[in-house]
């Protein structure tokens, strides 16, 4: 009686231990599809809420103009951004990154036109709808201005870091967004915003920012830009 | 029976740790953009005699950020805007949208970066795109080829372009 029992509950324990083996294997089988196109689910880079994360892998690039407010009259200036996770980039709040922050102001400003600094850390949000090139979302980037070969405005007490504030609307650069600005406080992933200088830039005039959560592997369409402004500076 | 039992068990349980790590894995590669960064923001003056489309030109400025990665594919973006003059003495300006797809570094420290383009000739007609786009990129200037016509190359004046 006792044996009939046990020989009718292994094969149900075996059938089982079968169906959680075949289960297990299509998630991973999933999961691995995954990583190779590269995809990056949500669930393991960004934040639940829509934020600017220190650990949300992605990278972000960009070059254009924008206006800059001033007296008697704007400003035009260029820029140019970089930023990525760096190898073994790990998750851990520090948003650590790696990449360059270049902005130029083209008129006839004295002194302060120049930055040129390494992005030291970064924070990014990946937009839930992304754009048919798989772009779209914001990221803040903080450069050093301590470190040898750079060049930030002149300020007293000095200036220590750089503050660039990106958004990625679309991809032809209508609605993309470049600000900077220029803060005493050491350059860190949370750096006092109370320490900056008023932020330049806003709406980029010409070009656009691309956000993304991996390389896209040389794919992408570059859709027709608007028309650029005719204002001049 | 016990044994045969257990043994399905760990190798269930083996499946699912190997489930786990791997896409923990493949985000960590997923980090690591690429070989090259090249960013650069910037302007310059072109020499006299200097044209493009009967435009006279006469300077221009210049954003760049691009990632190239080891296997030559890149991300990017680059604009360019060259002042001019028209034929008929109007001042005119050329902007050049570019989308970067691809890339290599050249043994002189300058890039070339491929990919396609928007061409606004800035006369009021719209703006034509998916232009072919050829840029070579560095510390001296920057030279475009949009649609299978190159420009005349902008020597860099004021700011950088700087591949690391």
């Amino acid at each position: 009686m006792r044996d009939n029992r046990i020989t009718r509950r292994v094969p149900r324990s075996r059938a089982l231990c079968s169906l959680a083996a075949v289960a297990t294997m299509c998630i991973a089988a999933a999961a691995s599809a995954g990583v190779v196109q590269g995809r990056v689910t949500p669930g393991f880079e960004a934040p639940a809420s829509s934020q600017l994360s220190a650990n949300t892998i992605g990278l972000a690039t960009g070059g254009g103009t924008v206006t800059v407010t001033a007296v008697p009259q704007n400003i035009l200036a260029s820029f140019g951004i970089n930023a990525k996770r760096p190898a073994g980039f790990v998750q851990n709040g520090t948003g650590t990154a790696q990449g360059r922050i270049n902005y130029d102001k083209h008129g006839q400003v004295t002194a302060g036109r120049h930055v040129n600094v390494p992005v030291m850390f970064m924070t990014v949000e990946l937009s839930g709808t992304p754009s048919p090139n798989g772009t779209g979302g914001r990221a803040q980037l903080i450069g050093d201005c301590t470190q040898a070969n750079v060049e930030c405005p002149s300020n007293t007490p000095a200036f220590q870091s750089v503050l660039v504030y990106v958004e990625d609307n679309s991809d032809t650069g209508n609605n993309d967004k470049f600000q900077i600005q220029f803060c005493t406080d050491p350059a860190s992933v949370s750096i006092n915003q109370t320490t900056c200088s008023l932020a330049e830039g806003g709406p980029i005039r010409t070009g656009q920012i691309q956000i993304r959560p991996s390389p896209s592997g040389g794919s992408g369409m570059a859709p027709t830009h608007v028309a650029a402004p005719r204002l001049q500076p | 029976m016990t044994q045969r039992i257990l043994s399905g068990f760990f190798a269930a349980l083996i499946v699912l740790a190997l489930a786990f790590a791997l896409p923990r894995h493949g985000n960590q590669a997923a980090a690591v953009v690429g070989d090259n960064i090249v960013t650069g923001a910037g302007a310059g003056v072109f020499p006299a005699g200097a044209s493009f489309n009967s435009i006279e030109l006469a300077g221009g400025t210049f954003g760049i950020g691009a990632q190239i990665s080891s296997t030559g594919s890149a991300d990017g973006t680059l604009e360019v805007q060259f002042t001019g003059t028209s034929l008929i003495g109007l001042s005119q300006w050329i902007t050049i949208n570019g989308w970067i797809t691809s890339g290599t570094s050249n043994p002189d420290g300058s890039v070339t970066l491929n990919g396609t383009s928007t061409l606004d000739m800035g006369d009021g007609t719209p703006p034509t795109g998916g232009l072919p786009l050829v840029v070579n990129a560095g510390p001296s200037g920057i030279t475009l080829t949009v649609g299978g016509t190159t420009l005349p190359t902008l020597p860099k004046s004021d700011g950088w372009v700087i591949n690391e």
